[in-house]
């Protein structure tokens, strides 16, 4: 009962950050993708794309880390379990969030230099 | 369709499947029922992750094409026959692969089978989500390289035209006149 509550916790905090992280990422970075690529019709599907992959990579690795590492067998050691996990999923995220920001800016860095140059 | 109606219909067609397929297997082989529990759970647990994959695969596979398609189709130049097909086949090949990994990453021996089920299907899930970005990130690059090389001729041809009328302001030819006063 300890375990798959502390695995519901984990899997639920997880899903939850990364659903939030996905929902910033394409609102915010619609207006970059719009200002570099011009058209708002490309600018969408590259959005959602970039959104599709997002989510793959992140639920996948939430996923997968499940079975990694110890079972929690008590209440300390399930709070160590859920914060260890959740801090490893908190980093892929954020590596994944710079990732896709990295790109935005590169590719509104060279279309607005094709642009004016 | 509204997504609200998406949805239900979604849901409605993943219920069917879930009751559609165990019913016909048990129709079809019935010794099924009369497997030991752990090889009945490894099945089971087999099945499930093979669901599982090739539902995300060819869901993923689907969202993809065309917005793909856009992104192409912008590149070739509004050209949709060409966008259309290079759309298609770039999605049946990472449809392709993301089966072939799905059916290589079966659960081996395990203990508990939702964890085990939970770690095959978020490796499946990371090749995915890895391919797409791949793709995407591939795509729309090329859409730029060949966006710069539009202007980059689009801007030529407007020097080019500029110049050849500030030659002609200057200095007309020779055979500016109709051909009966040369």
């Amino acid at each position: 009962m300890l375990v798959s509550t502390f695995y519901l916790l984990y899997l639920g905090i997880s899903i939850g950050v990364t659903i939030w992280v996905a929902r910033t990422l394409s609102r915010n970075g619609r207006v970059f993708l719009v200002n570099g690529f011009g058209a708002e019709d490309v600018a969408d599907s590259v959005n959602h794309m970039l959104v599709v992959g997002f989510y793959l990579v992140n639920i996948g690795y939430v996923a997968l880390a499940l079975k990694n590492g110890s079972r929690p067998v008590d209440l300390v050691s399930g709070i160590e379990f859920l914060s260890y996990k959740v801090g490893i999923v908190l980093v892929v995220l954020g590596a994944m969030h710079l990732f896709n920001v990295f790109v935005i800016s590169r590719w509104g860095r060279v279309m607005t230099r094709a642009g004016h140059a | 369709m509204k997504r609200a109606a998406v949805i239900p219909d979604i849901l409605a067609r993943v219920v069917a499947w879930t009751v559609v397929v165990p019913v016909a297997l048990v129709a079809v082989a019935p010794q099924w029922l009369e497997l030991p529990g752990a090889e009945l759970e490894r099945a089971g647990v087999a099945l499930l992750h093979l669901a599982i994959g090739i539902g995300a695969t060819l869901w993923s596979a689907a969202a993809l094409r065309p917005r793909l398609g856009v992104v192409i189709e912008d590149a070739f130049g509004r050209r949709s026959d060409r966008a259309n097909a290079a759309s298609g086949s770039t999605t049946m090949t990472y449809a392709l692969f993301g089966l072939a990994f799905t059916a290589f990453a079966l659960p081996g021996a395990f203990d508990d089978p939702l964890v085990a089920l939970s770690g095959t299907v978020g490796g499946v899930l990371v090749f995915l989500g890895i391919a797409t970005t791949v793709i995407t990130v591939r795509s729309v690059s090329r859409r730029n390289a060949r966006e710069r090389y539009r202007r980059v001729v689009e801007r030529a041809r407007a020097d080019a035209q500029q110049s050849v009328g500030d030659v002609l302001a200057t200095a007309p030819p020779r055979y500016a006149a109709p051909p009966s006063r040369w």
